[in-house]
């Protein structure tokens, strides 16, 4: 990726991820109490799977050493550009993008609950295996990477701006 | 430089001899404008800059990716050896030569790479916000620095291309 807006993209990148992430906590914490689910038993705590999207083709050009260029010295020769022309497109990673919505494996929390109607023959409830302190732990960390993020969009806003009063 | 190039890998000979000697042109009459002042240097540091800023831009959206190893531009070293009066340069006379010695300032280019730490054992993200929001102020005071430079330059250049007296 490259151009005049490729870091910009790479922050919005940045804030989507963490924006999905902040999603999946606002759903774990609205269903801290849901025993019923579609696939049936309790809600399972969700979590967004990052990876870092890089360009194979990028990291290949960056890895390699600069390469020498072919010269013509005839007018039948096919040109062999040097392969350092463009150093500064070398650049490798477009941000980063979430590959899946993941489901906890967890074990369900069990809660000592006779009268609830989901308990089992002991009076137990297969609660779901959300922490809500975890949450909480969590949802810091999305809005303080979120925040990062902003100020780097800023910062290279900021960037693009000066370059046009040049 | 690259007009030459373009002659000599081109195909098709009627064409496109005008269009290299007026890529030459341009380059000689810009090179004798702006090739003595600091404007090379200049547009290489904002190359650097913005280069840079996508560079922390991705180590920032990658803060909290598994695995992900972050990533450094390296330019001010190269620079510093170019800019270096005290170094011996060769002079290439011929398009043959190989360079020797001080390279020339419009050879310096920033590298983009993964700086090894010994200290962090590998496949953990060596990403640190705290240095990266550093890093990314930084960077932007640089950028700023050197358009407010270069605005400075091609403002004295003016004036002296229109034999006014110099302000700034």
């Amino acid at each position: 990726m490259d151009g005049l807006f490729s870091a910009l993209r790479i922050s919005a990148s940045g804030l989507r991820a963490q924006r999905i992430r902040q999603n999946c906590i606002s759903s774990n914490l609205a269903n801290v109490e849901t025993t019923r689910t579609d696939e049936g038993g309790p809600y399972r705590r969700q979590f967004a799977v990052f990876m870092a999207d890089s360009d194979n083709k990028d990291l290949a050009l960056v890895n390699e050493k600069p390469g020498l260029g072919g010269r013509s010295t005839n007018k039948g020769h096919v040109a062999i550009p040097p392969r350092n022309f463009p150093r500064d497109e070398r650049f490798f990673g477009n941000g980063v993008q979430v590959t899946e919505i993941r489901e906890d494996s967890r074990a369900p929390r069990m809660a000592y609950d006779p009268a609830h109607p989901d308990s089992d023959e002991n009076g137990y409830v297969a609660m779901p295996n959300v922490n809500v302190v975890e949450e909480m732990a969590d949802m810091i960390a999305a809005t303080r990477a979120y925040e990062a993020n902003v100020t780097a969009f800023n910062a290279t806003k900021a960037m693009l701006q000066q370059a046009l009063q040049m | 430089m690259i007009g030459i190039g373009i002659a000599e890998s081109c195909f098709c000979p009627g064409v496109f001899p005008i269009f290299v000697a007026e890529l030459l042109r341009m380059s000689l009459l810009g090179r004798l404008v702006v090739g003595k002042t600091n404007v090379p240097t200049l547009m290489k540091t904002l190359d650097a800059s913005m280069l840079r800023a996508r560079v922390l831009a991705n180590n920032i959206a990658n803060v909290n990716t598994p695995g992900y190893q972050r990533v450094d531009v390296s330019f001010e070293e190269e620079l510093r050896g170019a800019l270096d009066k005290g170094r011996l340069r060769g002079a290439s006379t011929n398009r043959g030569h190989m360079a020797l010695g001080r390279k020339d300032v419009s050879k310096v280019q920033a590298r983009v790479d993964r700086p090894i730490d010994p200290s962090q054992p590998s496949g953990v993200n060596n990403v640190d916000i705290d240095t990266e929001m550093a890093k990314l102020a930084e960077n932007q005071i640089v950028y700023n620095y050197a358009i407010k430079f270069s605005k400075g330059v091609y403002s004295k250049l003016n004036a002296a291309i229109q034999a006014k007296s110099v302000q700034g």
